[in-house]
């Protein structure tokens, strides 16, 4: 019981933060909302029994990205008067209201066929699933497939995060004016 | 060789030239250009003797121009074919004859033009599209020649385009033959309707053979196939009412007069009524209006040369009036001796036309008579050439023109339609005919000399006086073809060549009730009142004139406004300028403010500007921001969602 | 209620991505635009786990995993843009940046 009111509670302040920080003026007070609601994701992982998700999820979202941004956004020293609210015009305010009965449609009437029901066909072709003996070692089980069955998609990564880090120092250095070379 | 080569050599030879001296040989020399034109012509001219020599007619089919098979269980199949026969055979030698001559005389005549294998191209393609005139077995080739002759002249006459009054005479030209292509067209369909083919001979087999109701039924239709060729014959040979292009036409280099306004393109529609003879015999009332109307065209062309002043302009006259003539002996059923005057019409108008460009060009492009006279001295040859074909168009007894033009004076007083009033007037044009010419040429070549220049007048080289030899020689003895049978008491040769063509023309008119036939006594009544009018005309005019040409001046005001009148080619010009191209162009103003502007320009313009309007409209929606385009996703989102899921 | 966690969160998932989706469309500043792209990827890593625990695999939080590398790589790309535009342009709406208009 109360494991269900907490992530109640918890999804609910995540998705009603989230609407804060986007409203909000200033980007270094958006970036700590941000934190915040990666905050009460990770305690609902965690809830949920994903452990090791949540460490990660505040490690490295929390830890390392967020920090990031608030970097980045010190960084761009904007000057305070070009910072504005959000408009919202009455054609959004429609799309807003359209797109929310929509999620709400899709999410109660149309997703539950698809979310309870394993569907065979994808059976057929998948390997056998590995259940885990016991739900309280989340890390071991995460890492028994990590580096066994999704090594090669591990190992792609790495090198897309080495991508990552080449291009955006490539991309975020000052333009260098060329000068003339007098020698070859 | 056989006849077909020869046939088929002689229509593609001078085509060939043409196009050999339009891609191959524009940089060459005049010299090299005339050659290439004149030998082909020239060769053209020897295969057309050989083949009159052989007397035979010829049949060639090059290939089916239209074969259109089970139609309505009918075949309709028009061939590109030619035929020769003792027609075609005499206007061959005609054509390529005199043509030759004159590509020759021309070599000299332009020798200062640049460019100049276009004038001999457009000589070419002309004696080509001529030959196809000629030469067509069955009207559709026959018109496509027609209206070849029809370009050529257009092209030839507006040679000298630079000067804009030289465009707009070539292009009155070819309205006028338009109209009268319009006639031969008219009459084409008919034809097919009626007989179910457009072939000369087919035609001629199935009229012998229908029974006589058949022509009571369709004598409406019978003779709107006279009167659509008669308008097709007004149109290319300058009759009533249709005349008006040839004396602008005389802008046209001297030799291009020559060819075109003297000896053949103004004979084609001699020929065409000589070919479709046997439909146009049909109808009485054709007859008499293809009659009447050569008649008073011979006089109204008479006496408007009378007054000009231009030596081309006189001559071009002269040849409406004797096409006139020509029309006038194919009215009265006399179709061979219509040939026969344009055989010998041929012979000395073309040497008329190059004596009056000899001495056009030794005086430097001088023109008015007025300012001419005393070249005898200077100038013998042309002046000898010129007075012998001067003899042979009045009617001169001995020359060629005496018999041609006698034959149809005596065929008008008794020809199987003719009439004493039709001889009348051709008597009357006879007198007017010698008063005019016999002006002329004294007025050019006798007397005292009025020119600006006299003392560098001479005598151009022998390309220039060979054929003007050539044809007054011609011109003095070729009435042999058509001596009267009063003189040697048997056919002449014309009636008798031409009989297997003409055959059942004759045979119909045989039927028609006419006057009595001409003894020998009437004839040579005739014969000596005409000669004797003549000689009187010819006398009057030396008189008048004997001074130069202020003596003509009394002459013409004891007539007064007559004489301002028929100065002024009796206004026909202005008439039909002012009932006809003025409310035309007055339609076309209309047409083109109103709606042209309006209605076509409204829609080719606003087609466009929908267009415009709405791609404004839609290119709007590439803002070029994320946003907006993340909202656009959205909505397609959204969309798929209510389609799929509802 | 008688719905389970990991459905709850699935639905949780998906108002957190509309949140993080009308974030988008609705604001100009690229900043904020970057931390909704950020909500989105939450939500799917939301997605992701709350499937794995109703599934009874690790399937879905090893994706997850992988989710959030490839969210990083993306931050630090889009932040090093911001950086550059912002250099060159001296302006952090989106809508100046119209070039490909069309």
């Amino acid at each position: 019981m109360l494991t269900q009111a907490s992530f109640f509670i918890l999804g609910l302040c995540s998705v009603f933060l989230s609407i804060v920080m986007l409203t909000r003026k200033w980007p270094v007070t958006a970036a700590m909302l941000l934190i915040v609601v990666m905050m009460m994701l990770a305690g609902m992982y965690g809830v949920l029994g994903a452990h090791f998700s949540a460490v990660s999820q505040i490690l490295v979202y929390a830890g390392a990205i967020m920090v990031v941004f608030v970097f980045v956004i010190m960084l761009l020293n904007i000057p305070t008067n070009e910072l504005r609210y959000g408009r919202v015009t009455l054609f959004e305010w429609l799309l807003i209201f359209f797109g929310v009965c929509i999620a709400v449609l899709l999410g109660t009437r149309v997703g539950q066929g698809y979310l309870m029901i394993e569907s065979t066909a994808a059976r057929a072709h998948a390997r056998a699933p590995y259940y885990p003996v016991s739900f309280n070692e989340n890390v071991k089980n995460v890492s028994s497939l990590l580096f066994t069955d999704y090594l090669w998609a591990f190992e792609l990564v790495s090198f897309l995060i080495l991508a990552a880090i080449v291009g955006s120092v490539v991309i975020a250095k000052k333009a260098r004016v060329n000068h003339v070379n007098k020698s070859s | 060789m056989s006849n077909v080569t020869l046939l088929l050599l002689i229509v593609f030879v001078p085509f060939a030239a043409a196009l050999i001296n339009g891609f191959v040989l524009r940089k060459a020399r005049i010299g090299i250009v005339c050659a290439v034109a004149t030998l082909a012509v020239f060769f053209s001219f020897i295969c057309s003797v050989l083949l009159f020599v052989s007397n035979s007619v010829v049949n060639v089919n090059v290939f089916n121009l239209i074969s259109i098979s089970s139609f309505n269980h009918d075949t309709f199949v028009v061939p590109f074919a030619f035929t020769v026969d003792r027609l075609s055979s005499l206007f061959l030698l005609v054509i390529t004859g005199v043509g030759s001559l004159i590509h020759l005389y021309s070599g000299e005549y332009m020798s200062h033009e640049k460019r100049p294998y276009r004038f001999f191209v457009y000589l070419n393609l002309f004696i080509f599209s001529m030959l196809l005139l000629v030469l067509g077995s069955n009207m559709f080739v026959t018109f496509i020649g027609w209206e070849g002759v029809g370009v050529c002249s257009y092209l030839l006459i507006g040679y000298w385009f630079e000067d804009v009054a030289n465009s707009m005479a070539a292009i009155k030209a070819f309205l006028f033959n338009r109209i009268g292509d319009a006639g031969f067209l008219i009459a084409m369909f008919l034809s097919y309707s009626l007989f179910r083919s457009i072939q000369y001979s087919e035609i001629a087999n199935t009229l012998g053979h229908l029974p006589p109701q058949f022509f009571s039924e369709n004598a409406t239709s019978i003779m709107l196939i006279g009167f659509g060729l008669l308008l097709g014959v007004a149109g290319k040979s300058a009759q009533i009412p249709l005349y008006t292009w040839l004396p602008d036409a005389m802008a046209g280099p001297t030799p291009v007069s020559a060819l075109i306004h003297a000896a053949t393109m103004v004979t084609a529609g001699i020929y065409l009524m000589n070919r479709t003879s046997f439909i146009l015999v049909q109808s009485h009332v054709v007859m008499a209006s293809i009659a009447i109307i050569g008649a008073a065209t011979a006089l109204l062309a008479a006496t408007i040369g009378l007054a000009q002043n231009d030596i081309k302009k006189v001559l071009a006259y002269s040849t409406c009036s004797q096409l006139g003539y020509m029309v006038l002996a194919c009215g009265v059923g006399a179709f061979q001796y219509g040939v026969s005057h344009v055989i010998t019409h041929a012979f000395f108008k073309a040497c008329l036309f190059l004596g009056a460009g000899s001495v056009i060009h030794a005086l430097h492009h001088e023109q008015d008579i007025r300012k001419m006279g005393g070249l005898y001295k200077k100038m013998p040859i042309t002046t000898l050439t010129f007075v012998i074909a001067t003899l042979a168009i009045i009617g001169f007894p001995g020359f060629s023109g005496f018999f041609s033009k006698d034959a149809i004076l005596s065929a008008a007083w008794s020809g199987p339609y003719g009439h004493p009033a039709l001889w009348a007037v051709g008597f009357v044009t006879a007198g007017l005919t010698a008063f005019y010419m016999l002006r002329l040429t004294w007025l050019v070549f006798f007397g005292e000399c009025r020119a600006e220049h006299p003392t560098h007048i001479h005598e151009t080289n022998f390309v220039i006086t060979l054929p003007l030899l050539v044809l007054a020689i011609l011109s003095a003895l070729g009435g042999v073809i058509v001596i009267p049978e009063v003189f040697t008491g048997h056919e002449n040769f014309i009636t008798q060549f031409l009989h297997p063509v003409l055959e059942q023309a004759q045979a119909v008119m045989a039927s028609v009730p006419r006057a009595e036939h001409n003894n020998a006594a009437v004839e040579w009544y005739l014969m000596a009142a005409s000669t004797t009018l003549v000689i009187v005309s010819a006398l009057c005019a030396i008189f008048i004139y004997r001074k130069g040409p202020e003596g003509g001046r009394k002459f013409a005001n004891a007539f007064g406004q007559l004489y301002l009148l028929v100065r002024d080619k009796w206004r026909v010009d202005e008439l039909y300028a002012a009932v006809i191209v003025r409310p035309l162009s007055r339609i076309a103003d209309f047409l083109y403010s109103f709606v042209d502007r309006f209605f076509i320009e409204g829609i080719v313009n606003g087609t466009p500007g929908v267009l415009y309007a709405g791609t404004g409209i839609t290119s709007n929606s590439q803002t070029g921001m994320t946003r907006s385009y993340l909202k656009f996703i959205f909505i397609g989102i959204l969309l798929f969602a209510f389609v799929l899921f509802i | 209620m008688s719905i389970s966690l990991p459905e709850m969160g699935i639905y949780f998932s998906l108002l957190l991505f509309l949140v993080g989706l009308l974030g988008i469309m609705l604001r100009k500043n690229i900043i904020f635009m970057m931390l909704a792209v950020e909500v989105m990827l939450n939500a799917a890593n939301l997605a992701f786990v709350s499937a794995s625990v109703l599934t009874n695999t690790i399937d879905g939080q090893v994706i997850m995993f992988f989710v959030m590398a490839v969210a990083a790589c993306e931050a630090g790309i889009g932040l090093a843009l911001i950086i550059s535009l912002y250099r060159a342009r001296n302006t952090l709406e989106a809508d100046d940046l119209r070039i490909l208009r069309g």
